[in-house]
């Protein structure tokens, strides 16, 4: 957002500038008028479109930074994470290890839910 | 022509009632039926004995009751926990209309056995209240019917306590006739929707199985010999 803020100012004030001298000299002939549009698209070509503001390219590369630095240490704990997690194999074996000793349980919550409605 | 031989008015009365009793009871159970408030208790009567039926069918096939619901508009809900499913669906209507002829032929049979049915009724309440009653709306109606069936005994004279149990039966056996019906609503929701889908025959063909059911039980109590 800083950018196109600092793009924008230096190319209106140019143009602005440019006429006020021209003006004064109106009355002569016509010739000075061609003059100033010919110095206006003189200006225009030698003037670059993209103004590049030093300052708010600094300032953005230093967000830049600070971000790449805030987001670096999520990234190692989510690595140290994933090395700790079991594999796959590991997980199927303990969850039907735990479902075979569930099951008495589970047959016990069936019998208590296991009732009809009759209205 | 026999108005000038009877000389006794409350002999030719008590004639006229044994002849027409049941019919007296039936069309007093009718009006009774339509009035507004009054008939609600009765409602819940009628509610009470097809859940109760529902449950004990339970209990014969081999499961158990876990909880009887009844709500103020005169529907329940029995829960049950094992047991055979189509004897226990089955069981709600008929066995309301079971309960209805069976008290009305036990308490015409003998004054005696009027006043123990009745006192079984009230025992039968008050351990639904306890036992499977779970919620403040189910012990109230429970409440409620157990106090009717309580002052039906403390009756002094148990003349009256036989009318008065004859019409009770009569009011759970029309109400036995009239709520199959509901059943035919479109919704596929109920006993006769239950048992549709357990044995594939449509659900109208059990409310008319009800229907006649209740409707031999009427016939079987006007045919009871007048005493």
């Amino acid at each position: 957002m800083d950018i196109s803020n600092s793009f924008s100012s230096p190319v209106t004030s140019g143009i602005s500038n440019k006429p006020t001298a021209p003006i004064k000299n109106s009355d002569h002939t016509a010739e000075p008028v061609s003059q100033v549009e010919q110095d206006k698209a003189a200006s225009k070509q030698a003037q670059p479109s993209i103004v590049i503001d030093e300052q708010a390219i600094a300032l953005f590369k230093e967000s830049e930074a600070s971000q790449s630095t805030q987001t670096q240490p999520n990234k190692e704990h989510s690595s140290s994470a994933n090395q700790d997690q079991p594999s796959a194999k590991n997980e199927t074996a303990v969850a039907s290890y735990q479902a075979v000793g569930n099951l008495a349980q589970r047959e016990s919550v069936q019998q208590l839910f296991g009732v009809d409605l009759f209205a | 022509m026999s108005f000038f031989f009877l000389s006794n008015p409350s002999q030719e009365s008590s004639i006229f009632w044994q002849k027409y009793h049941f019919f007296i009871l039936l069309f007093a159970a009718v009006v009774f039926k339509q009035l507004p408030l009054v008939s609600i208790p009765f409602n819940w009567l009628e509610s009470y004995f097809h859940e109760i039926s529902h449950g004990i069918a339970a209990i014969f096939t081999g499961g158990n009751i876990v909880r009887i619901q009844l709500f103020a508009n005169g529907a329940g809900l029995c829960t049950t926990q094992g047991g055979i499913a189509f004897v226990i669906s089955f069981s709600g209507y008929a066995g309301a209309t079971l309960w209805g002829w069976g008290i009305y032929k036990l308490a015409g049979a003998h004054q005696r056995a009027a006043q123990v049915f009745s006192v079984l009724i009230f025992v039968l309440l008050v351990s639904s209240l306890v036992f499977w009653g779970r919620d403040l709306l189910t012990w109230f109606i429970l409440a409620i019917l157990a106090i009717i069936f309580l002052l039906t005994i403390k009756l002094q004279k148990i003349h009256y306590l036989q009318r008065l149990m004859q019409f009770f039966g009569l009011l759970i056996l029309l109400n036995s006739l009239s709520s199959p019906s509901n059943l035919l609503d479109g919704r596929h929701l109920g006993d006769g929707a239950a048992l549709a889908s357990m044995t594939f025959v449509p659900e109208i063909i059990w409310v008319l199985i009800w229907f006649s059911i209740a409707l031999l039980a009427l016939y079987s109590l006007y045919n009871t010999p007048k005493k």
